[in-house]
């Protein structure tokens, strides 16, 4: 089944190197969910998270020619998508506010609780520095491993295992004195 | 508050953008292309007119009007030589003419005096 999809993302990559618009909309379709969430659980912003996943197809439609593969395709659109996002990052400062429809549907039925505490996590890991945020998510996002997010963010391995270690410990600390916060807030 | 690696897991899951987001990018695209297009044209008028470039167009113009006028000084000399070898050639015939003439002349003389 796998090596079906990468024959077909094969074919649709060598289509859209020779300016086949229908093969490039299949690469589209193939990646739009994951540069979109890399940006949108970075950016915690619908619209700017649409503006960069546009912008990052877009380059990749300029730069078409470079890509060997679909791996090296994934590779690429991941790596770009994350920087573009620390740079937009580093070039504006974002509100922490969220539309209510920006709160993404869930999957399957949950609990109230499980929502609450979705958004919580959400929220947090937005209210992170940079490149905890960044590797948080291409952890729990996209199952990385240490030493694919060093690579993607040029880092070595050992700071993104204890920058990880860090990270989740800050989500910890900063989640429990936001639902204490809630409680205070209540009661 | 715990979490586990679970939670963040599906609070970090995958987000779709929306049915659209296709056509949206090749929109996008195609906007791209055509302000790239646009873009590239201006920037050759502004570069054919700017000033940096000046100079070299009244360097290429004036060895233009140097060439021209090379070409017609050249053709006007050549035609000059023309005329002078032709009046040289010309004044010659006529020297040849002349002599031979004188010749006739002389030898016709020659003979009246003889016969009286």
């Amino acid at each position: 089944m796998e090596a079906q999809q990468e024959g077909r993302l094969e074919a649709a990559l060598g289509k859209a190197a020779q300016g086949d618009q229908v093969g490039f909309a299949e690469i589209v379709r193939e990646h739009q969910g994951m540069v979109f969430s890399i940006a949108y659980h970075f950016l915690r912003n619908s619209s700017l998270a649409e503006e960069l996943a546009q912008e990052v197809f877009l380059h990749l439609y300029q730069n078409l020619s470079s890509i060997q593969s679909p791996a090296h395709l994934k590779y690429w659109l991941r790596r770009v998508a994350v920087h573009r996002c620390i740079d937009q990052s580093r070039r504006q400062k974002f509100r922490q506010e969220v539309a209510l429809e920006e709160i993404p549907e869930p999957a399957i039925a949950s609990s109230s609780a499980d929502l609450m505490l979705s958004e919580r996590l959400q929220k947090t890991v937005a209210s992170l520095p940079e490149r905890q945020r960044m590797i948080v998510i291409l952890r729990y996002q996209e199952e990385l491993g240490p030493a694919e997010i060093a690579e993607v963010l040029k880092m070595p391995v050992n700071t993104v295992k204890s920058t990880l270690n860090r990270s989740l410990a800050e989500l910890r600390k900063k989640l429990a004195r936001s639902f204490g916060e809630m409680k205070y807030a209540i009661f | 508050m715990q979490f586990s690696e679970d939670d963040l897991r599906r609070a970090l899951r995958r987000k779709d953008p929306g049915p659209d987001f296709t056509q949206r990018v090749l929109a996008r695209i195609e906007q791209a292309e055509s302000t790239t297009k646009s873009v590239q044209s201006k920037l050759a008028r502004q570069k054919f007119f700017s000033f940096r470039f000046w100079p070299m167009r009244f360097a290429a113009l004036a060895a233009m009007v140097l060439v021209a006028v090379g070409i017609l000084q050249y053709d006007r000399y050549e035609t000059h030589a023309k005329q002078e070898n032709a009046k040289k050639q010309a004044v010659l015939a006529l020297q040849i003419t002349s002599a031979t003439l004188n010749q006739a002349l002389h030898r016709a003389l020659v003979r009246s005096e003889r016969s009286q």
